[in-house]
C-alpha cells in the first residue's frame, strides 16, 4: 500500500491516454506529460502507460508500506527518502515504511512517481487514468488527499537503471514548441504568431493553460461553428488570453484554432506553469512528421512500447 | 466533397455541410480502421492519423480515396430512443424559470417538448454530451450567467435552437429542465459506452411531476 501524507496541489493516478473516443466527447486524459511518465515506468521495468502518480507543483509526500522500487521523472524538485537526499531519473529502492518527500517544483510543472508493481485504480473505457470532471477512473475518480491509501501489488525486482543523458530533460522557464498552422490562422498573421513570446497565465490546469500576449486582432472574441480540437490546439482569445489545450480539454470548440503544437513536442505541454514563456517554432506537416520520427527513434532505443 | 485540408501535423479536415451525410461518411471512415480518431463537427469531419506510420500526403490521398468510395446509398437512419424523464424540482432546477421566460406553463413546455423527435447533431464539449436539434424556433433561451461546476448525469439542458443531454456529470452552462431516468453511460462498455450516437433521435417521456 502507498499512503498519501501530503498531496500537494494536485495528485492523481494516471495511465494510458484514451484513443478512439473523442467522437463521443471523451478527451485523451492520461498523463499531461506522457513522456516523463513513460521514462519513470521504464526505470522500474513497467510498460510506458503503467498507472503512476502524477504530482503537480511538488510539495507532496508518500509512504511506502513495503520495500518498493520507484523512480521519479519530470519537473525538478528536491527529493528526500526519509532524511536522505535522493535522485530523480534513476531506480531507487525504498525500505518498508519509508517516506518520499518531494519539495516544490523548481522548473517544469509535473513529476511522475512510478513504482515496480501495480497501483490499484478504477477503470473506465480502456484506461485507468483519472478524468476528474466526470469522476472517472484513477483513485475513486478524484484527486488524492492526505490519508488516502492506494492499493499496491509489488512485482519481481528489476535491475537498477539510470536514464541516459540523451533522454533526460532539464526544464527551464521558457519553452520553444514546434507547431503547425491551425485551420483559422490567416497568412497575414503567421509572422505575428510565430514571432511572439507568450506568457503562461495563472489559468493553468489539466484542461489547458492560458497564454497571454499579442494575438491577431482579426481573430479575437470570435466564435465559429464547433469543430474538433486536440491537446496542443491553441485557441484565439475570448477574454484577452489564448488557451492552449492539454489532456483533459474538451473535444470540440468554437474559438478560432490558430496553431497546433506538434506531436513531437506535445509532452512538453504538461510542464508549462504560470509565468513560463512560450514561443512557437513553425513546422510544415512534412517537417513535423520527420521531427516525430526522429524523436520517436531516440526513445525507441530504450522503450519499445512508447509512442509520442 | 473534395474540400480536404491538412490540420496541424496529424489531422485532416473535410467540409461536409449536410448533417446526415457527415454522420454516415464518418461511419464509413470508421469502418476502414485507418484513423485513430474521427470527430464530426458542425460542418466538418476531422480525422487523426499516425505521422510515424503515414506521411501527411499519403494520409490525404487515402482520405480522398475513401471519400470517393463513399456512396450516399449506405446511409442508415439513426435509431430512435425513448427516454423517460424526471421533472422534479431537484432534477429540473431551471424549468419554472425557463417556462416563465417563454411565457408558457411548465406543463405546456414539456407537452410540446415531449411531442417532438429531436435529432443528435453531434457529440462533444464534454464526454457523452449530445447536441440535439428540432426545438421550436420561437423558443429563445439563454445560457446560464454562471455555468454550474457540476450537473448530475442525465441532465437535460436547453438553449435557443439546441437541446443538450449531459450523459455524465460534469460542468454545465445550459439551463436544466429535466433529467433522464435511465443511465446514458456505461463506463465498462468499452465498445459502446453511450446509449446513443450521433445522428440518433430522441423522444422524451416526462413522468408525472412529483413534489419533493
Amino acid at each position: 500500500m502507498i499512503e498519501v501524507i501530503g498531496a500537494g496541489a494536485q495528485m492523481t493516478l494516471q495511465g494510458a491516454a484514451l484513443s478512439g473516443y473523442r467522437h463521443l466527447g471523451f478527451p485523451a486524459s492520461g498523463a499531461a506529460d506522457p513522456l516523463s511518465m513513460a521514462l519513470a515506468n521504464h526505470l522500474v521495468g513497467q510498460k510506458a502507460t503503467q498507472t503512476a502518480l502524477e504530482i503537480t507543483y511538488g510539495n507532496a509526500s508518500i509512504r511506502f508500506s513495503v520495500p518498493t522500487q520507484f523512480a521519479v521523472v519530470g519537473a525538478s524538485a528536491d527529493l528526500l527518502l526519509d532524511k536522505e537526499t535522493t535522485q530523480a531519473n534513476t531506480t531507487i529502492t525504498a525500505d518498508a515504511n519509508s517516506v518520499l518527500t518531494i519539495g516544490p517544483t523548481q522548473a517544469g510543472a509535473r513529476l511522475y512517481v512510478a513504482v515496480n508493481g501495480t497501483l490499484q485504480a478504477n477503470h473506465y473505457l480502456n484506461t485507468h487514468s483519472t478524468y476528474l470532471p466526470a469522476k472517472l477512473g484513477g483513485h475513486k475518480g478524484r484527486r488524492l488527499e492526505q490519508g488516502d491509501k492506494i492499493g499496491f501489488k509489488t512485482s519481481e525486482s528489476v535491475p537498477h537503471k539510470v536514464l541516459s543523458e540523451d533522454i533526460t530533460f532539464v526544464y527551464g522557464n521558457s519553452f520553444a514548441l514546434r507547431a503547425t498552422d491551425g485551420p483559422d490562422l490567416r497568412i497575414a498573421d503567421r509572422d505575428m504568431m510565430y514571432g511572439e513570446s507568450f506568457q503562461v497565465s495563472r489559468r493553468a490546469s489539466r484542461m489547458g493553460v492560458g497564454l497571454s500576449g499579442n494575438y491577431p486582432l482579426s481573430q479575437t472574441a470570435k466564435t465559429l461553428p464547433s469543430s474538433a480540437v486536440f491537446p496542443g490546439t491553441l485557441q484565439a482569445p475570448s477574454e484577452g488570453e489564448g488557451f492552449l489545450l492539454l489532456a483533459d480539454a474538451q473535444t470540440t470548440g468554437g474559438y478560432p484554432h490558430l496553431l497546433q503544437v506538434n506531436r513531437s513536442d506535445r509532452h512538453l505541454l504538461g510542464q508549462l506553469k504560470p509565468g513560463d514563456r512560450v514561443q512557437f517554432l513553425h513546422r510544415t506537416p512534412e517537417q513535423a512528421a520527420n521531427d516525430l520520427i526522429e524523436k520517436q527513434r531516440l526513445f525507441a532505443q530504450y522503450m519499445a512500447d512508447f509512442r509520442l | 466533397m473534395t474540400n480536404i485540408s491538412l490540420l496541424g501535423d496529424d489531422c485532416l479536415r473535410v467540409n461536409i455541410e449536410e448533417r446526415e451525410n457527415r454522420h454516415s461518411v464518418a461511419d464509413h471512415l470508421r469502418a476502414t480502421d485507418d484513423w485513430s480518431e474521427i470527430v464530426v463537427g458542425k460542418h466538418d469531419i476531422t480525422v487523426q492519423y499516425e505521422p510515424y506510420r503515414t506521411s501527411p500526403n499519403d494520409a490525404l490521398l487515402r482520405l480522398e480515396k475513401q471519400l470517393a468510395q463513399y456512396s450516399p446509398l449506405q446511409k442508415s437512419p439513426g435509431t430512435i430512443f425513448k427516454i423517460p424523464v424526471s421533472l422534479s424540482d431537484n432534477d429540473a432546477p431551471d424549468l419554472l424559470r425557463v417556462a416563465q421566460y417563454l411565457e408558457i406553463a411548465s406543463t405546456a413546455l414539456w407537452d410540446q417538448l415531449a411531442s417532438l423527435t429531436l435529432t443528435i447533431d453531434m457529440l462533444g464539449f464534454t464526454p457523452g454530451f449530445a447536441y440535439m436539434t428540432g426545438l421550436p424556433e420561437a423558443w429563445e433561451i439563454e445560457r446560464l450567467e454562471s455555468p454550474r461546476q457540476s450537473v448530475p448525469a442525465g441532465s437535460i439542458g436547453i438553449i435557443t435552437g439546441q437541446c443538450g443531454l449531459y450523459a455524465l456529470e460534469g460542468p454545465g452552462g445550459w439551463p436544466i429542465i429535466g433529467r433522464a431516468l435511465v443511465p446514458l453511460f456505461n463506463r465498462d462498455a468499452s465498445d459502446s459506452p453511450l446509449l446513443y450516437g450521433a445522428n440518433d433521435r430522441i423522444r422524451f417521456l416526462p413522468k408525472e411531476r412529483e413534489n419533493d
